[in-house]
């Protein structure tokens, strides 16, 4: 086998194409964290008379969504309670999210999730004759408000 | 080179390669040939991914057309085997000729033809 001629031209191009693996390609993109989400709880020791009602602001931090899955209220006593959840809503109003009674213990799951801005109240109601410390626990997972919307931030 | 015996006669297989990088529009055409006679068995190009159908490839015999007949291929991320069987005589030039119609990146476009000619006796 040989080698008898070889010439060169030039050729009009007509279109781009891709470089071929012959150019030593390599490219690689740079992960970039565009969100994120982390674990949210909160624990609050919560004092009511016998008889008495205490309602209890939590606030959350500025932009940022708390979706919460599970309540749970206790208290050392076998007392019963009635345990209001209330969240504020876009014009500043409170709604109620949910409502329970229970003796001694008062646990809710919310499987869904429910979102939770600025911030959101406990009222707890002890029926009993005995004052207990209640102690009121949330958990859930929390991130950015743009990051809950689905907007992209560079 | 490939030893392939039938009957009592002796076949070699001898492969032309032609692998070239063409320049941003530019074309080129190689020429090379075999000092045996036999027959082409095969034909094959290779594109790689990247050549978007903008690089021609035609490989021509002795000076005409031989694959593809009309035109040129051309093709993207694709080997193409072509089995043929057709005579090749001694020293027949086989030309391909390649065009890179891409405006931005080169190209290295192959061409493997495989002849299959009867063994002499001064062989080695």
């Amino acid at each position: 086998m040989v080698e008898i001629g070889r010439k060169t031209f030039t050729v009009v191009p007509t279109g781009v194409g891709r470089p071929d693996y012959s150019q030593n390609v390599e490219k690689s993109v740079e992960p970039q964290i565009r969100s994120w989400q982390q674990e949210y709880q909160h624990f609050e020791a919560i004092n009511v008379a016998a008889g008495d009602t205490v309602t209890t602001e939590i606030l959350i931090t500025a932009q940022t969504v708390v979706i919460v899955y599970d309540f749970y209220l206790s208290a050392p006593r076998n007392v019963l309670l009635h345990m209001k959840l209330e969240f504020l809503t876009a014009d500043g109003t409170w709604a109620l999210l949910i409502e329970d009674s229970g003796y001694q213990v008062i646990p809710i799951h919310y499987a869904r999730g429910f979102p939770l801005f600025r911030k959101y109240r406990v009222e707890i109601t002890n029926y009993g004759e005995l004052d207990v410390t209640c102690r009121f626990s949330a958990h859930g997972t929390e991130t950015e408000e743009n990051i809950y919307y689905g907007e992209i931030v560079a | 080179m490939a030893l392939v015996e039938e009957g009592e006669a002796k076949y070699q297989e001898v492969e032309i390669n032609f692998r070239e990088e063409v320049p941003i529009g530019q074309g080129l055409a190689v020429t090379r040939s075999f000092s045996q006679g036999g027959k082409i068995t095969k034909v094959m190009f290779s594109f790689p991914p990247g050549t978007n159908s903008l690089c021609d490839a035609r490989l021509e015999k002795d000076a005409k057309p031989f694959y593809p007949m009309q035109g040129y291929l051309a093709l993207d991320n694709a080997t193409p085997v072509y089995h043929t069987s057709v005579d090749y005589y001694a020293r027949e030039p086989l030309t391909l000729t390649l065009r890179n119609r891409d405006a931005e990146n080169p190209h290295t476009i192959t061409c493997t033809v495989v002849i299959r000619f009867k063994q002499p006796s001064w062989w080695r």
